[in-house]
């Protein structure tokens, strides 16, 4: 890939300490990967496979007190002409974090503090989250929402020009009226225009990377197309990395460019859309594209990943084993002894011992 | 030939518009126009529509939650209305999308089957002692393929899909002649959706059910149900 490299996260642990058994329950394990500019990725995955962890992770939205991180997430801003990290925070000319060898400004996500993080929150990193009808506030007008975050992000801006922008805002994401849709409240709108008004406000300050959190579940079938084709519609419009996140496998296959499978906090699976879709590899992911709903299979009965995730309190088992050993239909002995590594296979990773060279 | 277990005639419904400021009712909203059809013993209506297009509101109403303005449902060739509640109760159950909705978050899993399989015994003037009524429980726990060890659990530790099969187990509990479904996978995963559908198609056969599935998932419909009705502003379009 050429493009230049927005979010580099290399060797990514997250425990979260259980108070009552005394334990860690190790949620995201061995994580790597890069995005770049302008790319889009997705992370597919059931139910407790540590989807929201990790995009939580990347904004340091977990809980502190009770979660502890391993490893890196480095963060490169694209942003030239922000004018608080030039002025408030001098990011970009810090020492520290500027590399002359490569001439780019990079920092550890972990090592920032509250006030910092804060400006990356909504201006250099974005995130839309699963339930749109819990993520607005319930007492404000949708328009005073969008122009808070564009307020809290920008420095010398009048009151005109916020307003201007919530409106061109609201016409991006195909509201109609938006001079109306400005002074309603959330509970005056439909599902679908709530979920535009958090896209609105995600790409308010055009930032570099947009966390979609199940951006789709709460909407019907019929939305859920219309809503990922306007995001990532936008999201290419404003040269934006998207980082998709979705427990629907079939729902990423057009919007997306790299797929990545995470089952019990580990990424299992990786590659080009198309690989994942016309060849996967890993048990795991196989059987997921099997179990999805399909009208020509009426009458059949559909097939199911059997019994659940595993204990991820169990340091032996999950550090020793592999993850998918208690549900996998193809595992032999070797994969109770051994734990697999990602193999790369014509540019796919899997993480199974059946592709062991 | 089958029997018609369930007959929906011209049945309108509509809920008042208020004035935001004068708090005063200005009109009325239809939600449903002169809504007609029928389902046979043992089988699984789909019905399809677009969100805020009264699949919900017929769901209620064919459970008795809500009055029709006019027309009539027919159960078993009687109105609803003219069932005694508790009989009623154990004719038609309706399973909402958000299983934590059905669910006491206070109280243990235990406690609210126990109470359910309890109100069973009295609907039909039955006085059982408590190893009956947990014999019934571990009967149920099994055809639902849920461990005796989530009893003891509350709500908020239950995985999505043990919550589902505990609101179904709830249902079941009154053994039903239909059972309403609304929107019940929407919030689960493939492979969970996929245990749910197979797990409502083996409850079909083994106590002769009948279904009434609202989606909004042509797909899922497809899959699933023997005949489809899709509505659209309050009309049925198709069947």
């Amino acid at each position: 890939m050429n493009s230049k490299l927005v979010l580099e996260i290399t060797d990514f642990e997250t425990a979260f300490y259980i108070k009552p058994k005394d334990k860690y329950l190790f949620a995201l394990r061995e994580i790597n990967f890069e995005l770049y500019k302008a790319q889009k990725i997705a992370f597919v995955g059931e139910s407790g496979s540590g989807k929201t962890t990790l995009a939580n992770a990347i904004l340091q939205l977990n809980p502190n007190n009770v979660t502890t991180y391993f490893g890196n997430i480095i963060f490169y801003p694209q942003k030239e002409n922000c004018s608080i990290c030039l002025d408030k925070y001098s990011i970009v000319t810090t020492e520290e974090h500027y590399d002359e060898n490569t001439q780019t400004t990079s920092y550890d996500i972990h090592t920032l503090d509250e006030e910092l993080l804060n400006h990356i929150r909504g201006n250099h990193i974005s995130m839309i989250f699963q339930d749109p009808f819990t993520a607005l506030n319930p007492v404000l007008r949708v328009g005073e929402q969008i122009s808070e975050v564009i307020l809290n992000h920008n420095l010398n801006i009048t009151k005109k020009e916020v307003y201007d922008k919530v409106i061109e805002l609201l016409s991006k994401v195909e509201l109609p009226e938006p001079h109306i849709i400005y002074k309603k409240y959330p509970h005056q709108l439909s599902g679908g225009q709530i979920q535009r008004v958090c896209i609105a406000i995600a790409l308010a300050n055009i930032p570099e990377i947009l966390i979609a959190d199940e951006p789709t579940t709460a909407l019907d079938a019929t939305l859920k197309h219309t809503i990922l084709s306007l995001l990532t519609h936008l999201v290419g419009s404003f040269s934006t990395s998207l980082i998709l996140i979705t427990h629907d496998i079939n729902l990423v296959k057009n919007y997306v460019d790299y797929v990545y499978i995470l089952y019990a906090g580990e990424i299992i699976e990786s590659g080009l859309t198309k690989q994942i879709f016309y060849n996967p590899l890993h048990p795991y992911t196989k059987l997921l594209m099997s179990c999805s709903v399909d009208k020509t299979k009426k009458g059949q009965k559909l097939p199911v990943i059997p019994y659940e995730l595993p204990d991820l309190t169990d340091q032996d088992f999950i550090y020793e084993k592999c993850i998918f050993l208690n549900r996998c239909p193809q595992r032999n002995n070797r994969c109770e002894t051994k734990k697999p590594q990602l193999y790369s296979i014509k540019g796919q990773k899997v993480k199974c011992l059946l592709y062991e060279k | 030939m089958k029997n018609n277990i369930l007959e929906v005639r011209n049945v309108t419904k509509s809920y008042p518009v208020y004035s935001q400021l004068l708090h005063t009712k200005i009109t009325k909203k239809i939600v449903l126009k002169n809504i007609t059809f029928s389902l046979e013993e043992n089988t699984a209506l789909g019905v399809l529509g677009p969100s805020g297009c009264g699949k919900t509101t017929l769901a209620k109403i064919i459970a008795r939650i809500e009055q029709p303005d006019s027309g009539e449902v027919l159960f078993e060739g009687r109105n609803i209305f003219s069932y005694p509640n508790k009989t009623f109760a154990c004719m038609v159950q309706l399973l909402f999308q958000n299983p934590y909705s059905m669910l006491n978050p206070k109280l243990n899993i235990g406690f609210l089957i126990k109470e359910r399989v309890r109100q069973y015994f009295k609907l039909n003037n039955t006085k059982v002692e408590d190893s009956t009524v947990n014999k019934k429980i571990s009967e149920l726990l099994e055809t639902v393929k849920l461990s005796p060890d989530v009893l003891k659990m509350y709500p908020y530790q239950l995985s999505g899909g043990q919550r589902q099969r505990v609101a179904i187990l709830l249902v079941l509990c009154l053994y039903p002649k239909l059972l309403i479904l609304d929107e019940p996978l929407s919030a689960l995963d493939v492979s969970l959706q996929a245990q749910m559908l197979n797990f409502f198609a083996e409850l079909k056969q083994q106590f002769k059910f009948s279904y009434i599935f609202i989606t909004h998932d042509e797909n899922l419909a497809e899959y699933f149900c023997d005949q489809i009705i899709k509505i659209e502003n309050g009309e049925i379009l198709t069947k």
